[in-house]
């Protein structure tokens, strides 16, 4: 279906713009279309929530080919070659040609997948085992045929040299696809945090079943595109390497280092392209950014990665320039949000909320301050806040209670939380006992 | 300030199975990850302790007593409060740990959502308090020789007719009480009834449409099962049989009480010093079956989207992963039947809970740690601000 640019770009605003459920029903309808043509444009704009809502999408021959590399798909423009990423471009020439190879079965295939989604996993497992082998080995004679044959390259895929190195790519991770899908289900879903203890032993079996470094760099290239913090992922495998042979340990290090790196290059661009950023941005980046020093400081410590120590201090320093202003900006803009609350009066819940996310941000900016640092100066920074909230408070509350005390109560209890944020609970709760004393409600 | 040794904190595991509810406990609906969901009981010693799953997720539940949290780890203002709360009611109920759950959450402690939730909840709560208490004075005049008044109007809300009065007190001398005699029983009653809600009002009570919801949950884990395969289907699986099984022993012993209640509505009030030995009993009991299961309910709900059901294979909405994940980490929360329920289902389930529990171990390698436990901490909240 094509579309003017003019409307491709109102829709793909609409669709940025638009709730959960209206994206998941506007996506549905449009994978209903027997061509989505210039549709895939728009789709391409919301891609990322997709990965997150993860709607029941159809099942076709593409989807089950790159299931495995779906964590490592770049839209075109972004693409970079040797990025150790996979270009979406990749998808339509990759699934003619295996379409080709499978000849009549492919149309069996298409029987078999039709009115069946994404959500039927078992399925799409059962089939994957079927097919990715034997694509596998069908991509596999193309390439070799194409060595050999530079016409039958060309014709094929083109004149792009990088077309024939990502599909060799696709390749090692066609031929570990049922391990990688097999331990998808079994971990949280993506961005995951910290792992629990089934998700761990879901990793040890998993590597403890596989021996070769292809197969292994393919797995941990999707883990660390499925981590939210990658540097916590690293720990975890660095303790789970001693319950595996000394050469399964040196090649799962070897390959998540060599991910990791790839991906803290990637986030290091990403920062470098935003400008200005409110306090929870600056502390997500700070979180995912600390994860990577953490892990990298434990070569330091006999861990199992080795890592340059230029990077490590490059790193360090990077993370330290970063936080000082982060810090100093979010506690201004925590108190420029304290001042704008209405004196004395309940105020908007939004108002509230977006004033709780940022003095959360703070904190976190400021512990992790401490820890990159070594010192505690973003503290003073941090006692500047609570002084300001502490004066705010009494005089929300005691303003509040002159005309309703019933909003003073609810004064107190938000304050507290805010005070129980930034600093903790046990120097939070004193202060609001007080306060309800005062206006007779304890 | 001494600080207790890990064994002071952890206690010792034992292979824990409860011989009764009171023994099991009654969950509470803290907010902090390191206690979320704790049972809390009377302990044997003096005052109350926490029985929490082993975080190791070996075998037994460990025993913590309050102080030893609050020394070990980073809890919040409102699970202070909370506390604080329970304390000072000394009576072990889910009934009472609910209210005392919904007073502290209104106080803000848990964000304003929490708190606006809480008090609509409570506003709710009293409102059909009042409805129950018309509902079963409207019953005793039907089954008197009083005159039937219209004692509710267009909103099936109670409306104050002084025929009623005139009515009451005709009920109350066939029944040999005074009029204020009459109206403490109706309204001790309707407080035991309000959790169920009276079989023909005009809306169900909390517990009958928590086991309206657990029969949905229990259909939409046994589809989850369906599609999936290895250790996850057989934990779907265990989780959609206990539902279902909790479910149905609900559905019976509310059956028993409306019956009782249809039939002897105007004993119970009339000879109330007999009737309160044995009817409250199996009232209670429904409440303490049930408990633990709205925080599993809840935190589903709000992973699946009760709007985004899809009714062609009964599948729950939002991502699979998600309902997936939701799953597991709601595992080792499916509660454990005491042995004093005396159901085979009950106790071979209990044997299977116990199983994916260990397999499925909720290990949370930051519980013991201070601020990172932030987003869980809201992650609470949030489900405390969509809990009925």
């Amino acid at each position: 279906m094509e579309i003017s640019r003019a409307n491709l770009t109102t829709l793909a605003q609409q669709l940025s713009q638009s709730t959960d459920r209206q994206l998941t029903k506007v996506v549905g309808l449009i994978d209903k279309l027997s061509d989505r043509g210039t549709l895939d444009a728009a789709i391409s704009q919301v891609r990322d929530r997709l990965a997150t809502l993860r709607p029941a999408r159809p099942l076709s021959l593409a989807r089950l080919l790159f299931n495995p590399v779906e964590d490592l798909l770049d839209n075109d423009d972004v693409y970079r070659r040797q990025s150790r990423r996979v270009n979406r471009a990749l998808i339509r020439t990759v699934t003619q040609l295996v379409e080709q190879a499978l000849g009549p079965e492919a149309e069996t295939l298409r029987t078999r997948l039709a009115d069946k989604t994404t959500h039927d996993e078992a399925l799409a497992f059962q089939m994957g085992c079927l097919v990715w082998p034997r694509s596998a080995q069908a991509l596999e004679a193309v390439l070799a045929r194409a060595a050999r044959d530079p016409a039958f390259r060309v014709a094929t895929l083109g004149r792009n040299l990088d077309v024939a190195d990502q599909i060799q790519d696709l390749i090692i991770f066609l031929k570990a696809a049922a391990e990688i899908e097999e331990l998808k289900v079994n971990l949280p879903p993506r961005p995951f945090g910290t792992l629990a203890l089934q998700h761990i032993a879901a990793l040890e079996k998993t590597f403890t079943a596989i021996d070769t470094a292809e197969a292994i760099d393919a797995i941990a290239r999707v883990l660390i595109a499925r981590a939210s913090r990658p540097g916590e992922l690293m720990a975890t495998i660095d303790a789970l390497c001693a319950r595996l042979s000394a050469t399964q340990a040196r090649l799962l290090t070897t390959a998540i280092t060599a991910a990791a790196v790839a991906a803290f290059d990637r986030d290091l661009q990403g920062l470098a392209q935003r400008t200005a950023r409110t306090a929870p941005q600056n502390a997500d980046i700070a979180e995912r950014l600390l994860s990577f020093l953490v892990s990298l400081d434990r070569q330091k410590l006999g861990g199992n990665f080795r890592v340059g120590s230029a990077t490590l201090v490059d790193a360090r320093h990077f993370i330290a320039a970063f936080l000082s202003p982060a810090v100093a900006e979010g506690v201004a803009e925590a108190i420029a949000l304290l001042a704008a609350l209405p004196r004395g009066e309940a105020g908007n819940d939004a108002a509230i909320e977006r004033l709780e996310r940022t003095l959360i941000a703070v904190r976190v900016l400021a512990d992790i301050d401490r820890t990159v640092r070594g010192d505690r100066k973003a503290e003073g920074q941090i006692d500047r806040l609570i002084s300001d909230l502490t004066v705010r408070a009494r005089d929300h509350i005691s303003e509040a209670a002159a005309r309703d005390a019933d909003t003073a109560c609810a004064l107190a209890g938000d304050f507290c939380r805010m005070i129980e944020l930034v600093k903790d609970s046990e120097f939070a709760e004193p202060l609001w006992r007080n306060w309800m004393t005062e206006l007779n409600r304890l | 300030m001494t600080v207790p040794s890990l064994d002071d904190v952890l206690g010792n595991p034992s292979d824990y199975s409860p011989a009764t509810f009171a023994e099991r406990g009654v969950t509470v609906g803290f907010t902090s990850p390191v206690v979320a969901q704790a049972r809390i009981r009377a302990s044997r010693h003096k005052g109350m302790e926490l029985v929490m799953p082993n975080l190791t997720g070996g075998k037994g539940f460990y025993l913590f007593q309050w102080t030893a949290v609050l020394h070990s780890s980073t809890v919040t203002v409102h699970d202070r409060r909370l506390y604080g709360l329970i304390a000072a009611t000394r009576v072990l109920e889910p009934g009472m740990v609910r209210r005392q759950a919904l007073r502290a959450a209104s106080e803000g402690l848990a964000g304003r959502r929490a708190a606006q939730r809480a008090r609509q909840v409570i506003r709710e709560d009293q409102e059909y308090s009042v409805l129950t208490n018309f509902l079963l004075l409207s019953r005793l005049l039907q089954t008197g020789d009083a005159a039937i008044v219209p004692l509710l109007d267009a909103n099936n809300m109670p409306v104050v007719n002084s025929d009623i009065r005139e009515a009451a007190q005709q009920v109350a001398t066939d029944l040999g009480l005074t009029p204020d005699a009459l109206y403490d029983r109706i309204e001790t009653l309707g407080q035991l009834v309000l959790p169920l809600g009276l079989p023909w009002a005009p809306t169900s009570g909390r517990l009958r449409r928590l086991i309206g919801d657990l029969e949905r949950f229990a259909g939409e884990a046994a589809a989850l099962s369906a599609l999936s395969f290895g250790d996850f289907a057989m934990l779907a699986d265990v989780a959609s049989r206990s539902a279902r099984n909790v479910a149905a022993l609900g559905r019976a012993a509310i059956a028993e009480i409306d019956r009782t209640i249809e039939n002897d509505l105007t004993w119970i009030v009339g000879d109330w010093p007999t009737a309160r030995k044995t009817f409250p009993g199996t009232l209670f009991w429904v409440g303490w079956l049930l408990d633990g299961w709205d925080y599993i309910i809840t935190a589903w709900q709000a992973v699946v989207g009760l709007s985004d059901r899809a009714a062609s294979n009964g599948v729950a909405g939002g991502s699979i992963e998600r309902q997936r994940d939701a799953l597991v980490d709601l595992a080792w929360l499916l509660p454990l039947m005491p042995k004093e329920v005396q159901d085979a289902t009950a106790q071979s389930l209990n044997d299977e809970t116990r199983d994916v529990q260990r397999r499925w171990a909720h290990a949370q390698p930051e519980t013991l740690a201070g601020r990172t436990l932030l987003p869980a901490i809201r992650h609470n909240e949030e489900l405390k601000a969509a809990v009925a």
